[in-house]
Formats: structure tokens, sequence, C-alpha cells
């Protein structure tokens, strides 16, 4: 798998690789117990310092997509199934609404979404 | 002498660099003379028609410096001049620098007009990093110091030669370890030619340190038998270090190209979809830039090589570093060889003291503290040079010989010269000027 990682965009460098790390998940790239890189080693891959990484498995860890412990480093946590957080419910909303004011309409918008959903099934 | 065969073993040079510069024109990790390509780009006229062009150019550059180098040898014999010599070393970069410069902004702006810029991104690997990589351990760099710095335990009177080469040897390890960026050869998005990628030049650069290692320590080994056998043990030793230094840089350019040949292989059918481009991260194609990056060292964008970060304050140090040497140091230096090529001043007693000058050292001993002295005719033969100069008109330095470790300065084309015993047991060789002058010297001496 494949971070990519644009250092002139607004949105923080923690939050590209815990958002690309969770597209993984969900896509399939990144099966569940698969081990990730260490803190350092991904730092030192992505050219970053080690507390940007530090920050982003801290998110993921918090929201149950990564494991961490000292022998085995971060592994892919398997898929709970706990249905949606409040803040994934919110971010939906948000983003529905922004197809929304783009001229879709709600069947448009439920096809698009079926559609990206399916790549992480595929 | 010496300045001969330092061009003869640098005129090939620009020939290395020729071939080097015509293998970047093939498509290696989708880029050509420093410039990312998508896959069509290879298919098109416009493209291979500056590939062409760039390829003519390094051959025709690589003639006109070669016959530069010959008519500079052919107008300095035999008295060659080191700072010609320096000058052209530094000029054969520059011109293959520029010339690679120029061709890749044509096609940088080639790319731009064709509309093949990707947006800048970092691509890095999550899951290549994942696996531990598999290094060769320190033992076999420190075995290689061991077996280097075990002969002093026979020739106490050149430790410090054996201890080098072993400091050396080991010095291999954190070079293979320390002046590597671990970070995984991504292309594009499949895994597994990132993996393959990254595992050969991990390998290929392990390799060469560690080969590196080794040669220090047989080095040591042929220091250690020159002084042992009698006879023609300096020679065969100079002939195997020679031998074995070409050796090393047969074997490092080898694994250059084998490298960029599985480059090419690996990476031949990338460029289609998602591809990695980072031009923007390199000024003409050459120089590593990346702000964003905070490692000082980088790895060359094809082959093994690493290089440093401009970005970053180590790395301009480091660029400086090179710079300077390039083109300040190398030629002082040659200012100075060709200065010392007039051989050792005269011999001359000045208070008390004898005194034998050459550029940069002189060497004063007390005539109180001479416990003998003679004038010779001879010099000892297989004289092995542990520390100092050696050129055909000036041996300054220490020197091991028959008559035991000697520290020299005299010019070995003109006799007699002065054997000197020190009361502390030192020998010195010491000879410059008429013969006339060595002999009143030897007279004073005696008074």
């Amino acid at each position: 798998m494949l971070l990519k990682l644009d250092f002139s965009s607004d949105k923080p460098i923690y939050m590209q690789i815990r958002d690309q790390i969770v597209l993984g998940i969900a896509q399939g790239q990144l099966a569940a117990g698969e081990k990730l890189p260490t803190i350092r080693a991904l730092a030192e891959e992505c050219g970053i310092n080690m507390m940007t990484v530090s920050k982003a498995y801290q998110l993921l860890r918090q929201e149950g997509y990564i494991a961490t412990d000292r022998r085995s480093g971060a592994v892919v946590s398997p898929r709970q199934g706990t249905g949606p957080s409040r803040e994934t419910v919110e971010g939906l909303r948000l983003r529905l609404g922004e197809l929304r004011l783009a001229g879709l309409s709600r069947e448009e918008a439920l096809d698009l979404c079926g559609r990206l959903f399916e790549e992480g099934t595929e | 002498m010496n300045a001969l065969i330092m061009w003869g073993v640098t005129l090939w040079v620009p020939v290395l660099l020729c071939v080097l510069n015509i293998n970047e024109a093939k498509f290696k990790k989708n880029i050509a003379v420093g410039v990312t390509f998508p896959r069509a780009a290879r298919e098109d006229a416009e493209v291979l028609g500056l590939l062409k062009g760039f390829e003519r150019e390094q051959i025709c550059l690589c003639l006109a410096v070669m016959a530069l180098g010959a008519l500079c040898m052919w107008l300095g014999w035999p008295e060659l001049n080191f700072l010609a010599y320096f000058l052209w070393i530094d000029l054969v970069i520059v011109a293959q620098f520029v010339s690679y410069a120029r061709w890749n902004g044509k096609l940088k702006r080639l790319k731009r007009a064709r509309g093949w810029t990707v947006p800048a991104v970092r691509a890095a690997s999550v899951t290549v990093p994942a696996v531990p990589a598999k290094r060769p351990s320190l033992w076999w760099f420190a075995a290689a110091a061991a077996v280097g710095l075990a002969p002093a335990a026979f020739d106490r009177g050149l430790w410090y030669a054996y201890l080098l080469d072993a400091v050396m040897a080991f010095a291999c390890y954190f070079g293979s370890r320390y002046l590597y960026r671990n970070r995984a050869e991504a292309v594009d998005e499949n895994d597994a030619v990132t993996q393959a990628l990254t595992r050969v030049r991990r390998r290929a650069w392990d390799r060469v340190w560690l080969l590196c290692a080794w040669m220090m320590t047989v080095v040591s080994v042929c220091i250690f038998l020159s002084t042992r056998l009698s006879g023609l043990g300096g020679t065969v030793a100079c002939l195997l270090t020679v031998g074995l230094g070409l050796g090393v840089c047969a074997v490092a350019i080898i694994l250059e190209f084998r490298v960029r040949r599985v480059q090419e292989k690996l990476t031949a059918a990338s460029g289609d979809g998602f591809y990695v481009d980072e031009d923007d991260k390199w000024l003409w194609g050459q120089l590593y830039y990346d702000p964003n990056d905070s490692q000082v060292i980088g790895n060359n964008r094809t082959g093994v090589n690493s290089t440093v970060n401009l970005a970053r304050p180590g790395g301009k140090v480091l660029m400086a570093f090179v710079l300077v040497l390039l083109f300040v140091a190398m030629p002082v230096m040659g200012v100075c060889f060709d200065s010392m090529g007039t051989g050792p001043e005269p011999l001359a007693v000045e208070d008390g003291a004898l005194v034998a000058a050459s550029w940069g050292k002189d060497y004063v001993l007390s005539l109180e503290d001479i416990e003998s002295a003679e004038v010779i005719d001879a010099l000892p033969r297989n004289m092995v040079r542990t520390w100092g100069t050696g050129m055909d008109s000036l041996l300054k330095g220490r020197f091991g010989t028959e008559w035991g470790n000697a520290t020299l300065c005299l010019d070995p084309r003109s006799g007699p010269w002065l054997k000197v015993t020190m009361a502390d047991g030192k020998l010195y060789l010491l000879g410059g000027g008429e013969m006339s002058n060595v002999v009143d010297i030897m007279q004073k001496i005696e008074k």
C-alpha cells in the first residue's frame, strides 16, 4: 500500500496518514493482523518527524483500527462491526449535504455512495 | 612518473561518466535523464529524439575531454603538470553536469508542453518498511577489522598503518548503515515491484561496503607481506593493492549497472495510472532538494548510490565540502605537487642544527643529538612508504627500509645523500642540492 502525502494541502500530515490507512484497511489493502511499519521506519520512509507518525498511530489506535504492543509494534485490528461512530455519522451527513448542494439527486447520491462502498469489498 | 600514472588511471573517467549518462537515457522507474514520464512517452517521437540527442552529445563530450586530456599529457611530457591534471578533472565533472542539466531542461519543457505533469505528492510505502530489512551483521565488518589488525602483533613498527586499515574496515559498517536512506523504492502502486526494487538496491549497497571492508583488510595484509618478503615483496604487495583497488571499483561499477538493469526490467510495464513523480525535488535532475524531507541523506533516483538533501543544513555543509574539495583543494594541491616536483631545498646547517626542508615541512636535527652521520651513494632497496610523499623528485616522510624504519627528505634522482642516526636511535636519510653541498654539510657535522 502506498501513502500519498500532499505537503501543500491544508490537511495536516498526520490526518492524511490516518485517513489513508483507514481507507487501506477498508479497501482490503491492509488485512487484519497485518503489521504496520514502526513509527521510526514510517517517519524515515516519509521523511517526516516521528511525532507526526506517532500522532497518526495514536489516533488510529484510539479509533480501534490498529492495535499496538511492545513486541509486535502496530498491527491492523480485526473488524469489529460495532456500527458507525457519532463522528462518522456527522461526517457522512456533511458529505451528503455537499452532494445535494452539488446538484445530485437522491438516486445519484446513493448510486455514488454504493459504488464507493463497493470499492472496499472488491 | 607519478603524474603519468595519475593521467593513465583517470583518462577512462570521462568514458565511465559517458556510459553512465548514456544509460540514463533508458527508462528506469519511469525516469529518463532525470525526468519522470508516463508510459506513453516511451513511444513519443520527440522524447526519443531528445534522448538520442543527449546520447550523441555525451559521446562527443567524452571524445573532446579525452582528446584534451591526451593533449595536456603530450604537451606536458615528461614534466607533467599536476595543476593541469586537477583542472582537467574539474572540467570533466562540470562539462558532464552542464550537459546533463541542459538536456534535463529540454525534456522537462517537453513534458510540460505535453501536459504530463502530475500532482506533487510524496509517495511512501506502508507495506515494505513493515518488513524488517536483512542487513549484513556487524560481525562481518568486525571480523574484517580484526584480521586487518592482526599483522600488528607481528610487526609493531607499522602498528599505526594496520590500525588505520582496521578502523577504516570497521567504519565501512557505519557507511553501509548511515549513508543509506532506508526508503522503499516506490514507483507505482505495485507492492511486489516496490519490494523487489528495494531489496535489490539494499543488497547491492551492503555488498559494496562489505567488499570495501575486506579490501582494507587485504591492504593491511599486503603491507605486512611487503615488510616480510625480501626481493619482490614490495612490488607484489603494491601490485596486489592496486589490483584489489581496481577490483573493488570494477565490482562497484558492475553492481551499479546490474541494479540499473533490474530497475529497467522491473518497471518496464509501469507508468500507466498512478506513478511516482518527484521531478520537482531534483534540481537539474541531479541535485536533491526537498524542504519537506527531514533527512539529510537521500537515495539517487536510479542505481545504487546515495546523495544529500540540499534543503537541509547538513546537506548544504556536505555539498559545500565536496565543492571546496573539487574546485579549491584540488587545484591548490596541484600547485603544491608542482612545487614539490622541484625536489627538496638544499641541506643547510643553521643555528647548530641540520635543516632539511621541503614544501610545507622542515626537519630540524640538533647537531648535538646526532650520533653518527655518513655520506651514502646508494639508497636502500625496496623502500616502502608508510606515511608521506613518494614522488619521482621527492621522498619525504616515514619509510620502511632494509636499515629499519627511517624518515626521508631527499631527491632520489641525485645523490649522494646523508644517513643520519640520532642519539635516540632514529634514522634519517636526507639529501638536496648539489653533491658538493652534501659533502660540505657532512664536514660541518663532523666539526
